[in-house]
C-alpha cells in the first residue's frame, strides 16, 4: 500500500466518524464542528484523489461558508430549548432499510464505473489539459456556459427573495 | 488545452431570445420599482403585462423552428416554443389578477412581478432543456421564486407558514431529484438525454436506472403534486396569496409536467413499460385521493388544491399513454387548465374584501343574488373542472381519455372515469351553496375591474375553445410531432 | 524520499519559527508604535530598549491561572483557542519568500488561502459561544457576520489578480510582477484587499468583535492564561500571514523596487515589505476611531462589493481585448 492510499482510509474512516458524529450528537453546536471536520476530511481525499479545485473550493464554501451561515443560527437559539428536541421520528426502520439500500445503489454504481470503464470524461485527460482549475474554466464556460448562466439568474432571484422576506415592511 | 477545445462551435445565441428577454424585464422591474411612488406601483404589474404580451409574440414567431444548441443542452423545437407560449397566457392572466389584489392585501411591491418573471425564465429553461443539469437549474430557477411568492404576505402568518412548508419540502424533494441525475449519470456516465438515449440502446437496460426514473419522477412530484408528494398542496394553498395560489396550481405544475414528459420520452425511451408502469399507479393514486379528500373539504381553496391534485392525475394518464395523441391531448389540457382552474381561484380574489380572504365556502353563499354574473361564470369553471360539456374540460378529458385508450390502458381509464364522477359532487357543492342558499348580510363586493376582466376573458375562453378547439389541437398536434412525428 | 521528507521538515521548522518570531517582535512592535503615535514611550524596562518585553509577556500568560468556566461548553471551549492559531501557521505553507524558497508552490495557492483562512472564522464564533457569556456570544456574532461579508471582498479583489496573471499559484502571481508591481495596475484591488484584510483581522478600525467599550473584551473575554495567548497569537500570526500574503499580490514579493540596490537577497525584500505593510495596519489602528457596525456591514456590501466587482469587468475587458 502506498502512503497515498494510508491516507486515504485514514481521511475516509475519519470523514465517516464525523458524519456519523453530526447525526448522532444532541447538542447542534457539536453536530455542526463534526459536520465542518467531515467537510475538511472530505477535501484532504479530494487533494489525494488529485482534485484540487474541488478540495478548495469544498473547504472555502462548505467548511468556511455554509457551516458558519449554520453555526450563525444555531447560536442565535437557546442552547437548553435546542437540546431537548426530540430528534427521531420513530421510524427508524425504514431509515434504516432505505440507508442501507442507497449503500448497495452506490456501491453497485462504484462497481460498474470500476469494471465497466465507462466514468466521466474528464477523469484521465485532467493531467493533459493542464490541471484541474483550468480544465474547469475551460469547460464551464464552454460546455456548461447555459447552466452557469442561468445559475446566476438562479442566485439572482434567491437574492431578491431573500431581501423581500427580511425587509421590514412597516416602515414603507 | 487548444485540443481540448478544439472544434467548439459558438452555441446559438437566437435559440434563448424569449428567456434572455424575460430576464431583462424582471431586471428592469427590479431597477425601476424603486422610483415609483407608493400610489402608482401598480405600474410594476403593467410593465410585467406588457412584457408577457411582448414574449408571446416574439415566441409565436419560433413556431416551426427547431434549434438545438448550447452542446446538446438547449432545444428550440414546438412542444418547448408552445410551452411556453403557454406560459406567457397564464401568466399574464396571473399577472391580471394580482395588480388588485396585492393591493388589497398591502403587498404590492415590485419585487412580486419580478420574482415572478425569474420563475418564468426557469420553466422556459425546463421546457427546453435536453440535460438533466439543466433540468435541475431550470427547476430550482423556477421553485425558488415560489417559495417566495409563497410567503408574500410576510405580516400573515398563513402565509408565512405556507412558505417554510413549501420550502422545506422542495429543499427534500429537489435533494431525491439530484439523487436521481447522480445515479443517471454513475451508470450512463452523462446527463445529457441524447446521451441516455444511445447508452441504453448500445448497452440495453440496466437496473439502476429504474430507480433514478422513479427518483426523477419524485423529484417532479413535488411541483406536479401528485401522490405521494401532494401533502403540501393543501396547506400551501390555503395560506398563499391566492393570486399566487392560481399561479402555483397550474403553471409550474405544468411546467414539470412537460419536462417529465421529455425527460421520459427522449432520455428513457426504452424504458417505456417500466415508467409506463410505475406513472400507471402513481396517475390511479392521484386520482383516487385527490377527488376523495376534495369531497370533505369546505375551504375552496383547500378544495381547489385536491382538485388540482386530481387533475395531475389526468394529466401523468397523457404522458404514460405514450403516443401521439397523448402529448397533444396533454397539451391542449394544459391550456383547458389553466383557463379553468386560475378562473375559479380568480373568483376567489374576486370575493376577498374587508376581513374576508374569499376561500370559505360560506362566502359563495347566495353569490347568485348578490352577483348574477360572477355566479354564472363560476358555474362555467366548475363544469369545465368537472369536465362537462361544451367546455374546454370536457374537450381536454375526452382527448386524454381516448389517448389512453388507444394505448391499452382501460382498467386506469374506469378509474379516471369514476373519479371524476365523484369530483362532480363536490364541484357542486359550490354551485348549490352560491344558488340555493341565502347571502349573508356583510362587506358588499369590491368588484376590481382588472379581476373582472381576466374572469370574464378567462370564461369566454373556457366556452369558445370547447365549442371550437381547433386553434388549441393545431398548436398541440404540432408541438405532439416533435415526439413522434419522425 | 526521506531526504525530501527531512527537507520539507526542516523547511517547515524554519518558517514556522520565523512566523513566530515576527509574532513576538510583532506585539512589541505594536505597543512601540502605539506609544510613538500617542508620545509615549512604550516598552522600556525589559532588556535594551524592552526588546525583551515580548518574552516576558508570554511567561506571564504561560503561569497564569488556566479557568475554566463552569457552565462553558467544555470541548468547544478548548477546541477554539486552538482553532484561531493553526490557520494562520497553515497558510505559510504556500508563501514564497523568495523565487525558490518556499515550502511549496501549489498551483491553487490562492484558493488555499481563501479556503484555509475562511475557517478562522470558527475560532471566534465557537470562542464566543463556548464560554456560555452574552458579551462575547454577541462579539462571535458580529465577528461571524463581519467575516462573511468581508470575506467576499477579499476573495474578489484576489480574483483580479488572478485574472491577470492566469495563474492561482503565488509564486507565478510574483514572477509577474517582475517589471511592474501589481499595485500599480490593480490600485482599487490593492485597496479593497487591504481593508478587507483588516476588517477580517478584527483591528481597529473594525474591531468590533472585540469592542472594549461596549462588549468588554469580545469574544475572549471567558479566557484566560495560555488560552488566551492563543487568541493573541493567531490574531498576530494572522496579521503577518496577511501581510505576507499582501506583499506577494500587490507589493512585488521578493523583487527590489524598480531594481534598484539588486544585491539585497529577495528574502530581505519581502520581509521589510512584509514589515511594511504589518506597520501600516499598526499605523491605521492608532489612528482612526472604531466604525458603528451598520456603517461596517453597509461598507462592505453597498461601496467596495460594487467598486471590486466593476474592477473584475474592467480587468475582464482588459484582459479580453488588450492583448
Amino acid at each position: 500500500m502506498s502512503y497515498t492510499e494510508i491516507f486515504f482510509y485514514i481521511f475516509a474512516v475519519l470523514s465517516i466518524l464525523f458524519a456519523l458524529l453530526t447525526v448522532t450528537r444532541r447538542n447542534a453546536v457539536h453536530a455542526a464542528i463534526c459536520l465542518l471536520l467531515t467537510f475538511f476530511f472530505i477535501a484532504c481525499n479530494y487533494v489525494l484523489l488529485e482534485a484540487e479545485f474541488l478540495a478548495a473550493v469544498q473547504v472555502l464554501v462548505y467548511a468556511g461558508g455554509v457551516v458558519g451561515l449554520m453555526l450563525y443560527v444555531i447560536m442565535l437559539v437557546r442552547k437548553d430549548e435546542a437540546d431537548e428536541v426530540r430528534q427521531s421520528l420513530g421510524q427508524r426502520v425504514i431509515a434504516v432499510f432505505i440507508a442501507i439500500l442507497f449503500v448497495l445503489e452506490i456501491a453497485f454504481i462504484s462497481l460498474l464505473a470500476y469494471y465497466g470503464n465507462y466514468s466521466g470524461f474528464l477523469s484521465s485527460k485532467m493531467a493533459q489539459i493542464g490541471g484541474n482549475t483550468e480544465s474547469i474554466g475551460a469547460v464551464l464556460y464552454t460546455y456548461f456556459l447555459l447552466p452557469f448562466e442561468v445559475v446566476s439568474v438562479l442566485l439572482l432571484a434567491a437574492l431578491v427573495g431573500a431581501v423581500v422576506l427580511a425587509k421590514n415592511r412597516i416602515e414603507r | 488545452m487548444s485540443n481540448f477545445l478544439a472544434g467548439i462551435q459558438f452555441p446559438d445565441i437566437t435559440a434563448i431570445i424569449p428567456e434572455v428577454i424575460a430576464l431583462i424585464i424582471g431586471c428592469l422591474i427590479l431597477l425601476i420599482d424603486p422610483f415609483i411612488p407608493k400610489q402608482k406601483k401598480r405600474l410594476n404589474g403593467y410593465i410585467a403585462l406588457f412584457g408577457f404580451v411582448v414574449l408571446f409574440f416574439v415566441t409565436l414567431s419560433y413556431l416551426g423552428k427547431s434549434i438545438v444548441t448550447f452542446f446538446d443542452m438547449f432545444s428550440v423545437d414546438n412542444f418547448s416554443t408552445s410551452m411556453k407560449l403557454f406560459f406567457f397566457v397564464a401568466n399574464f392572466v396571473v399577472v391580471l389578477i394580482s395588480l388588485r389584489y396585492l393591493e388589497m392585501e398591502d403587498s404590492n411591491l415590485g419585487e412580486y412581478y419580478a420574482l415572478l418573471m425569474f420563475a418564468t425564465v426557469g420553466m422556459m429553461v425546463m421546457v427546453s432543456s435536453k440535460d438533466l443539469i439543466m433540468f435541475y437549474i431550470g427547476l430550482e430557477t423556477m421553485a425558488i421564486p415560489l417559495y417566495v411568492l409563497a410567503g408574500f404576505i410576510r405580516m400573515n402568518e398563513r402565509s408565512a407558514e405556507s412558505a417554510l412548508k413549501y420550502l422545506l419540502m422542495g429543499v427534500f424533494v429537489s435533494g431525491i431529484f439530484l439523487y436521481g441525475i447522480a445515479l443517471t449519470y454513475g451508470a450512463t456516465g452523462s446527463t445529457k438525454l441524447v446521451d441516455i438515449v444511445r447508452f441504453t440502446y448500445i448497452n440495453g437496460v440496466n437496473p439502476i436506472l429504474f430507480v433514478a426514473i422513479i427518483l426523477i419522477a419524485c423529484g417532479l412530484g413535488l411541483e406536479i403534486a401528485m401522490v405521494p408528494f401532494h401533502f403540501w398542496a393543501p396547506d400551501v394553498y390555503e395560506g398563499a396569496p391566492t393570486s399566487v395560489t392560481a399561479f402555483i396550481s397550474v403553471v409550474p405544475k405544468v411546467a414539470a409536467i412537460a419536462a417529465l414528459l421529455r425527460v421520459y420520452f427522449e432520455g428513457f425511451t426504452f424504458f417505456a413499460p417500466y415508467w409506463q408502469t410505475v406513472l400507471w399507479l402513481l396517475s390511479a393514486l392521484t386520482m383516487i385521493i385527490g377527488n376523495v379528500t376534495a369531497v370533505v373539504q369546505d375551504n375552496v381553496k383547500r378544495m381547489l388544491a385536491y382538485s388540482s391534485v386530481a387533475h395531475a392525475g389526468y394529466m401523468l394518464m397523457g404522458i404514460l399513454s405514450f403516443n401521439e395523441l397523448g402529448v397533444s391531448s396533454l397539451v391542449y389540457y394544459f391550456f383547458a387548465y389553466s383557463f379553468m382552474n386560475i378562473g375559479a381561484f380568480a373568483l376567489v380574489i374576486y370575493l376577498r374584501r374587508k376581513n374576508i380572504v374569499g376561500d370559505r365556502l360560506e362566502d359563495f353563499r347566495g353569490l347568485a343574488q348578490k352577483d348574477p354574473i360572477a355566479a354564472l361564470v363560476m358555474v362555467v369553471f366548475l363544469l369545465s373542472l368537472a369536465g362537462v360539456p361544451p367546455t374546454v374540460g370536457f374537450v381536454g378529458k375526452f382527448l386524454i381519455f381516448s389517448a389512453a385508450l388507444k394505448a391499452g390502458f382501460y382498467w386506469l381509464l374506469v378509474i379516471a372515469v369514476v373519479t371524476s364522477v365523484i369530483s362532480l359532487y363536490y364541484y357542486f357543492k359550490i354551485a348549490r351553496s352560491m344558488y340555493l342558499e341565502e347571502p349573508v348580510a356583510d362587506e358588499p363586493l369590491l368588484q376590481p375591474l382588472s379581476v373582472k376582466i381576466a374572469i370574464f376573458l378567462l370564461a369566454i375562453l373556457t366556452v369558445v375553445f370547447g365549442v371550437y378547439p381547433t386553434p388549441i389541437m393545431n398548436l398541440a398536434d404540432l408541438s405532439a410531432k416533435v415526439f413522434f412525428g419522425y | 524520499m526521506l531526504e525530501t521528507v527531512i527537507l520539507t521538515i526542516a523547511k517547515i521548522i524554519i518558517f514556522f519559527a520565523v512566523l513566530m518570531f515576527f509574532v513576538a517582535y510583532g506585539t512589541y512592535a505594536e505597543r512601540k508604535v502605539a506609544g510613538g503615535i500617542q508620545d509615549r514611550i512604550g516598552p522600556l524596562h525589559c532588556g535594551p530598549f524592552g526588546l525583551l518585553q515580548p518574552l516576558a509577556d508570554g511567561l506571564k500568560l504561560f503561569f497564569k491561572e488556566d479557568i475554566t468556566v463552569a457552565k462553558s461548553d467544555k470541548p468547544t471551549y478548548y477546541i477554539a483557542p486552538i482553532l484561531a492559531v493553526v490557520p494562520a501557521i497553515l497558510v505559510i505553507a504556500v508563501i514564497p519568500v523568495d523565487e525558490n524558497i518556499m515550502i511549496t508552490d501549489l498551483n491553487i495557492a490562492l484558493l488555499y488561502f481563501l479556503a484555509v483562512s475562511s475557517l478562522s472564522v470558527y475560532a471566534i464564533m465557537l470562542g464566543g459561544w463556548a464560554g456560555n457569556s452574552k458579551y462575547p456570544l454577541l462579539g462571535g456574532l458580529r465577528s461571524a457576520s463581519q467575516f462573511i461579508s468581508y470575506e467576499l471582498v477579499l476573495g474578489l479583489s484576489i480574483v483580479c489578480v488572478a485574472m491577470l496573471v492566469g495563474s492561482f499559484s503565488l509564486r507565478d502571481v510574483v514572477l509577474y510582477q517582475k517589471d511592474m508591481w501589481m499595485v500599480f495596475k490593480q490600485p482599487i484591488a490593492f485597496i479593497c484587499y487591504m481593508i478587507a484584510a483588516i476588517a477580517e483581522l478584527n483591528r481597529a478600525p473594525f474591531d468590533l468583535p472585540e469592542a472594549e467599550s461596549e462588549l468588554v473584551g469580545g469574544y475572549h473575554t471567558e479566557y484566560s492564561s495560555m488560552k488566551f495567548a492563543m487568541f493573541f497569537l493567531g490574531e498576530y500570526a494572522n496579521m503577518v500571514v496577511s501581510s505576507a500574503i499582501a506583499t506577494c499580490l500587490f507589493l512585488g514579493g521578493w523583487y527590489a523596487p524598480f531594481s534598484i540596490l539588486p544585491f539585497i537577497p529577495g528574502f530581505i525584500w519581502f520581509l521589510i515589505k512584509t514589515f511594511l505593510i504589518f506597520f501600516f495596519m499598526l499605523w491605521i489602528r492608532w489612528t482612526y476611531p472604531r466604525v458603528r457596525f451598520d456603517q461596517l456591514m453597509g461598507m462592505s456590501w453597498k461601496v467596495l462589493m460594487p467598486v471590486v466587482l466593476l474592477n473584475i469587468l474592467v480587468t475582464g475587458f482588459i484582459v479580453t481585448f488588450g492583448r
